[in-house]
């Protein structure tokens, strides 16, 4: 059953990545990928959010429950890619924008890490 | 193609996509590898090899339409489901909060520079299957 909930998130996941992002990519211009970087954070963001709020699932794993299984293992996880953040930065060094290319890499690296902190932050402050 | 045509392929592709991904996160966690990293970073870069080799496959030349409806399911939807950037995130903030900085900069650097390295090899698997002749 957590099967069908990962899978049922993850599919809203994608689809939410590909619009959102598009959207993005098209309010930001195709010099950068914007889009990927946006939905990575906002991913990490989400992810953090329940991990702080819910507790992280220790020991076993991942996957302890219905909502962790459709929202985090799913949706975030669809919603984020890395698939494509390697095909873009490949690229970026392809067209030998180093600059932009060592941008999109640290960008995405540090601004998750900084949305998945906040989000953990804020979700245990929620948390009762 | 119309809307609502290629979101349903998209949805298609990232859920099988995500289904993998939490099989294999299971079965790495079942045969006592652990879930997190090890199972993250197999599925990262074994998703980057293959988009590499897709994107090599039909990015450039061939009949945009058809391209089109293949894209949506195997490189937005599959590939984009079954890699993952949030579970990525969470691996290494728990390794910063565990003061393990080096470990979480060498899963950062290592993860991103075998992904670019993967799409590279997949790209040039997809180029030389473009080269040979068709098949009698």
């Amino acid at each position: 059953m957590l099967f069908v909930f990962v899978m049922l998130g993850c599919a809203l996941g994608g689809v939410v990545r590909h619009l959102g992002g598009g959207l993005i990519s098209r309010c930001c211009g195709e010099r950068f990928p914007w889009g990927t970087l946006a939905v990575n954070a906002l991913g990490s963001l989400l992810l953090g959010l329940m991990m702080g709020a819910v507790g992280s699932p220790q020991g076993d794993g991942l996957g302890g429950d219905g909502m962790f299984a459709f929202l985090g293992i799913g949706f975030c996880g669809g919603l984020t890619t890395f698939s494509t953040l390697s095909l873009q930065s490949f690229a970026l060094i392809s067209e030998q924008a180093w600059g932009r290319a060592l941008a999109n890499v640290l960008g995405n690296v540090l601004l998750c890490l900084l949305c998945v902190v906040s989000g953990y932050a804020i979700g245990e402050g929620w948390a009762l | 193609m119309k809307q609502p045509a290629y979101i349903a392929w998209i949805a298609l592709g990232s859920g099988l996509g995500g289904g993998l991904r939490y099989g294999l996160d299971q079965l790495a966690l079942g045969i006592g590898l652990g879930g997190f990293p090890l199972a993250t970073l197999f599925v990262n870069l074994s998703g980057s090899l293959l988009v590499g080799y897709l994107a090599g496959l039909w990015a450039t030349g061939g009949n945009k339409a058809v391209a089109l409806r293949k894209w949506h399911f195997w490189v937005t939807g599959f590939c984009g489901g079954y890699t993952t950037f949030s579970a990525f995130s969470w691996q290494i903030l728990e390794w910063v909060q565990a003061s393990e900085g080096t470990l979480a900069g060498a899963y950062a650097a290592g993860s991103i520079g075998l992904g670019v390295l993967a799409v590279a090899v997949g790209m040039s698997m997809a180029l030389r299957r473009r080269s040979e002749p068709p098949a009698a």
